[in-house]
């Protein structure tokens, strides 16, 4: 007998030994054999959206777009956050009341001159000489020692 | 029976749409009454525990992950659910019911020695020896069910009949 023939002869053999009619589904049946977990899966619907919350993490590990946006966030932030810390307070242009005298110094100066040149020195003086105030067109020597002996 | 339309019956499903799930249920009850069939080696008890498997599976429908497996999620329910039934009946059955049995079952020498040579094989070439003679199941669909390649089917599936004729040449079954 051929190989091809013996193939065939096990394979009606094999089926006529398994195969015992198609298996049909009855759905009432089960319906009727099995209603609470039919009800169960009517009210699934529900009981997905009770139980499943969405989680941002699942969010953001889905999809690659919304990977780059979130790294973009991550970056923006801890940038401006690096910013904010390392900008020290005397960074912040916070008016700091000084007087006549200590704005003449020449330590005052040079730092106007790095800040703005010597249009920045200018404005300096400008600024102590309007804090002195007017000045009498006469001063007697008297009222001018009076003045340094206080 | 295209994946797709698999994915969105299992969609639907999922969210409480009963007639998909049923629609589930009848692709997929001669694979799961085969697969039990083969664990059970009982075409009645086979049948429970695929109508069994069909009611774990709805109280599980939420822990399934991968949405395009669900029938080898359902496949594996069915094996789990058959492997208790056939416990408990075997606790159940007393050996004297077991040699009555016995009795009945030599219908025909043939039969008996294809079954015999089938309880040689192993759980899986068994499993597969059924979904393809018990519906005629196609290598893609049992693919489907199997979660493996259709090469793979076609490999595991000569070799098990090949293990099947060497048993029952040696049987005195002469060529088969």
């Amino acid at each position: 007998m051929s190989r091809k023939k013996d193939e065939k002869r096990l394979d009606e053999v094999i089926s006529r030994t398994i195969n015992s009619g198609k298996p049909e589904f009855d759905a009432e049946k089960w319906k009727q054999k099995y209603p609470e977990e039919f009800q169960m899966l009517q009210s699934m619907s529900a009981e997905k959206t009770r139980t499943r919350r969405p989680s941002i993490w699942r969010v953001v590990s889905q999809s690659p777009i919304i990977k780059l946006a979130a790294a973009a966030v991550i970056i923006v932030g801890i940038g401006l956050y690096a910013v904010l810390v390392h900008q020290g307070p005397g960074e912040h242009h916070v008016p700091v009341v000084k007087s006549p005298t200590k704005m003449m110094t020449a330590m005052s100066l040079t730092m106007a001159y790095r800040r703005g040149g010597i249009e920045a020195i200018d404005e300096q003086c400008e600024k102590a000489i309007r804090m002195l105030g007017p000045r009498p067109l006469r001063l007697t020597l008297g009222q001018l020692l009076s003045e340094n002996n206080d | 029976m295209t994946q797709k339309s698999d994915l969105t019956l299992v969609e639907a499903a999922i969210n409480g749409n009963a007639d998909s799930f049923t629609e589930l249920c009848r692709r997929y009850y001669p694979a799961m009454v085969a697969i039990a069939h083969s664990v059970i080696g009982d075409r009645h008890l086979a049948e429970d525990a695929a109508q069994q498997t069909f009611a774990k599976a709805i109280r599980q429908m939420l822990q399934l992950k991968n949405k395009t497996k669900f029938v080898a999620w359902l496949a594996t329910i069915c094996r789990n659910v058959a492997l208790d039934l056939a416990h408990s009946r075997d606790r159940l059955q007393s050996a004297e019911d077991l040699s009555m049995i016995a009795a009945e079952s030599h219908e025909n020498d043939v039969t008996e020695s294809v079954k015999e040579a089938l309880n040689k094989l192993s759980a899986s070439a068994k499993e597969l020896i059924f979904l393809r003679y018990y519906d005629g199941m196609t290598y893609e669909q049992i693919s489907a069910v199997l979660g493996i390649s259709e090469q793979a089917i076609n490999g595991r599936l000569r070799r098990a009949k090949k293990k099947m004729a060497n048993y029952l040449r040696h049987s005195g079954f002469g060529e088969v």
